[in-house]
């Protein structure tokens, strides 16, 4: 990813590359085999009410590890987002809304890391990066992945959506050689 | 009250780790000294017992945390974490009173290092416990309270504020002579109120070769913070007061990340509200009364700190220490890098402050630049927090960006915090100005050098 954003890449290549990057931490992390479980408990926690400053008791079906702490983080703030907003929704929508997050969590985290480095190296400038950043995790792939993660949420068998080939603009086949196409 | 001996501890602590599953030892007085003599010489021949069982207590999980290697980060690739699952048995002078704490212990732990630990407590080998009357020093004043001195900034800023109030009695944990020596030199320029010659210390070393198979520490050192926390606990169950005074900025305590790949107790949670809160039910658990840790910067920026010292005890705050770099070199004098964020946190917090010149005189050996990556990284959330609280909803704003800041939620008020955040983003520019370098548009673009002309100003 990090060669990706330094080269300059088209905006669709590089949602391709961070969708498949998000599909693969998942898979070889082995996902959250009870996700279902854990959205249905933020619902819960979430309908219990509050100021919006108080997280209820979330139940601990969390993984281990790094993808554990991210829906740990995603599922706090959900609740605290759905208790201030009084918002009471479906399983179905919970579920959507915590896959959200964690895949938009679980990405930024593998990106941000990155950020000083792009900065300094004059790749980027701050404004430029956090609107990259911010395109990316609302990108179409990101939206697909969350669906095919809800789908498979052990990891096992998640594949990101097949990458996508951009047409090339009509004046450019036309002027360029078949062998530097 | 029960009394104990405890310097030197001379306990065996054995463990085992997802790293290392066969038995592993270390033994006090052998691979790892802990010296509570200054303490004793100080305060009082012998210890409360359970006071002395923290000691032991947290120089163990200390000496453990140090020489049972994280596992290697390799990216996010695999979800591969730096947590670590250790079992350790310990031995205390009392096993009941620490079984039945095992909750706390494990509570505090997991959040301070991220780590998975289960303890056992046995019977320490002879007992040692002594009948005899312990004894406190009559130079010390009526109700004096302990105060955690690192020989840092805010540490020394809360003697410089709070001691000329009430009689405070500084603790330290000293690892190396260089620190002490700071400590020494800060305390003796601050004068009175505060006497050098009433000043707790408690070292702590390891020997080198059981720092790991291949003689390198863990230098991560979570655990840092319950050992300072222990060692200011014992002071005050020795004092026989129920308060522990522990100064901290309200930034380096919430601590929040500065990018979101760090995760968890990556961004160190020793002065979190959360790890003081989780420190006073384990002292609750163990002595059946209550116990707080006390942090009157709690909801101040580094910058107000410094601003609140008198101009009579400024000139000592040059002395104290700031750089992540600086005590480890255990070498006197030696320049500070300038360019950790520990340096960088000071230098803005001085720049923004009332005293902008008390650090004129330190030498550092980089030069913070718009290259400098830590730099970028704090601008990086600084920018982000700015963000956060420009909009109608600015807490939940900072909740979907910074979910950490719900860990400070329950300790300090929202209100407070943002508050604390809006005023942290608004220093950064005096210091960018100390360093030449500009942001136009309020971090929009690209950091430069104000000098090179290329921004609108």
């Amino acid at each position: 990813m990090a060669n990706l954003l330094r080269s300059g890449a088209p905006l669709m290549e590089v949602e391709d590359a961070l969708a498949s990057a998000v599909a693969n931490s998942i898979r070889r992390s082995g996902g959250v085999p009870r996700f279902s479980a854990v959205a249905e408990g933020v619902r819960q926690a979430a309908a219990v009410g509050g100021d919006g400053h108080v997280v209820a008791a979330i139940p601990t079906c969390s993984p281990d590890g790094v993808v554990g702490r991210l829906l740990d983080e995603a599922a706090r703030t959900l609740v605290t987002t759905m208790q201030a907003g009084m918002n009471l929704v479906s399983p179905k929508s919970a579920t959507e809304l915590l896959a959200d997050r964690l895949l938009d969590r679980i990405a930024k985290a593998g990106l941000d890391h990155m950020v000083p480095a792009l900065i300094a190296e004059g790749h980027y400038t701050m404004s430029q990066l956090r609107e990259l950043l911010a395109n990316l995790s609302g990108s179409k792939p990101m939206a697909d992945l969350r669906d095919r993660f809800i789908r498979h949420p052990s990891g096992e068998g998640l594949r990101a959506p097949d990458r996508r080939t951009a047409a090339k603009p009509l004046d450019e086949l036309l002027n360029t050689g078949l062998d530097d196409l | 009250m029960k009394i104990a001996d405890v310097t030197p501890s001379d306990a065996v602590v054995r463990y085992w780790s997802d790293r290392y599953p066969d038995e592993q030892r270390i033994r006090f007085g052998v691979d790892a000294r802990l010296d509570g003599g200054g303490v004793v010489d100080l305060l009082s021949r012998h210890l409360p017992v359970v006071a002395a069982d923290l000691l032991d207590f947290a120089a163990s999980v200390y000496a453990i945390d140090r020489v049972v290697a994280r596992p290697r980060y390799r990216g996010y690739d695999n979800g591969s974490d730096w947590a670590r699952t250790i079992r350790a048995v310990l031995p205390v002078r009392e096993p009941d009173r620490w079984t039945a704490a095992r909750e706390e212990i494990r509570a505090l732990l997991e959040w301070l290092t991220d780590d998975q630990w289960e303890f056992s407590f046995e019977q320490a080998a002879g007992k040692g416990l002594s009948s005899g009357q312990g004894y406190l020093v009559d130079v010390l004043a009526d109700g004096i309270e302990p105060i955690l001195f690192s020989g840092g900034l805010d540490s020394s800023a809360g003697l410089a504020v709070h001691a000329p109030r009430r009689p405070l009695l500084p603790v330290s944990v000293v690892t190396n002579n260089h620190m002490a020596g700071v400590q020494r030199d800060v305390l003796r320029r601050l004068g009175a109120p505060v006497d050098e010659t009433c000043h707790a210390r408690f070292r702590i070393n390891l020997v080198s070769g059981v720092t790991g198979p291949s003689g390198r520490a863990e230098s991560s050192q979570r655990s840092r913070g319950l050992l300072f926390l222990a060692v200011g606990a014992a002071t005050a169950l020795t004092l026989g007061v129920r308060r522990l005074w522990f100064c901290e900025n309200g930034i380096g305590a919430v601590n929040l990340p500065y990018v979101r790949s760090q995760l968890g107790a990556q961004a160190t949670r020793s002065a979190h509200p959360r790890t003081t809160a989780a420190m006073q039910a384990l002292l609750h658990k163990l002595t059946g009364d209550d116990f707080t840790v006390h942090n009157p910067f709690l909801g101040m920026t580094k910058a107000e700190v410094v601003s609140a010292v008198s101009q009579e005890s400024v000139a000592a705050m040059s002395y104290s220490v700031s750089c992540d770099t600086s005590f480890a070199s255990r070498v006197k004098g030696h320049p500070r890098c300038g360019v950790c964020t520990s340096c960088l946190l000071r230098r803005q917090a001085v720049a923004a402050s009332e005293h902008p010149w008390i650090d004129e005189r330190l030498v550092y050996r980089k030069q913070a630049q718009v290259t400098t990556e830590q730099l970028i990284a704090m601008l990086w959330q600084a920018s982000r927090l700015k963000d956060c609280l420009d909009v109608e909803d600015p807490w939940l704003s900072l909740v979907d960006e910074f979910p950490e800041v719900l860990h400070a939620a329950p300790f300090v008020a929202p209100e407070t915090l943002i508050n604390m955040f809006g005023t942290y983003t608004r220093e950064w520019p005096a210091f960018l100005d100390s360093l030449g370098l500009r942001v136009d548009d309020w971090f929009g673009d690209r950091l430069q050098d104000a000098s090179d002309g290329c921004h609108s100003g």
